[in-house]
């Protein structure tokens, strides 16, 4: 499974956790490119901080927020780190943006395996059997 | 996410083991028994209790 990941805002990235703990249940590699709000959300400093909601449902980000702690939901960053321990989780950042935005290796998350350009990622996701843009 | 409880569980124990289950997911039950399908493994038991479910797993592989 290949998954673009343009979004930086919890409720997208939310599936980004749960589709990628399931690929790797079902025993699936799964490759993740970070790229434009998607990188500034694996930034070390936003990576587990983060709580920006999507505008259009800004109004209920505090209540699902909430029940997410409440039921102990785990953040999408641990599910996407507890998937790479148990299967073949890649976890890319764009290097455009990467450089557009003027970052370093150090900004980034751990979690972050390698900084590549779309030309290699694609490569990657050409064989996926499920692609998805989020 | 119960699912992925179980996959590490699963890791743990010796074929021919179970694992058992309990998640307040409703998704549960029908996800884990596809997943156990697909994997080899073989779902023993599923008891409904009072806001969750009990799924019992036996490791096949």
């Amino acid at each position: 499974m290949a998954i673009i990941v343009f979004s930086g805002t919890v409720d997208k990235l939310m599936p980004v956790g749960v589709l990628t703990s399931g690929a790797i249940a079902m025993d699936m590699d799964v490759d993740l490119f970070f790229t434009f709000w998607g990188l500034t959300a694996i930034r070390k400093d936003a990576v587990d901080a983060n709580s920006r909601f999507s505008k259009d449902f800004e109004d209920m980000g505090a209540m699902l927020s909430q029940l997410m702690k409440q039921k102990q939901v785990p953040r999408w960053s641990d599910m996407v780190r507890n998937a790479k321990k148990l299967g073949n989780v890649r976890v890319h950042a764009c290097s455009m943006t990467y450089d557009l935005m003027g970052m370093n290796k150090e900004d980034l998350d751990d979690m972050v395996d390698d900084v590549i350009a779309v030309g290699e990622f694609i490569d990657r996701a050409r064989d996926a059997k499920i692609t998805l843009f989020i | 996410m119960p699912l992925m409880k179980l996959v590490e569980a699963m890791k743990e124990v010796d074929i021919g083991r179970t694992v058992e289950v309990w998640s307040s997911d409703s998704g549960s039950q029908r996800d884990i028994s596809r997943w156990a399908e697909k994997m080899g493994h073989e779902v023993v038991a599923v008891n409904h209790e009072q806001g969750y479910d009990r799924i019992k797993v036996r490791r096949r592989k």
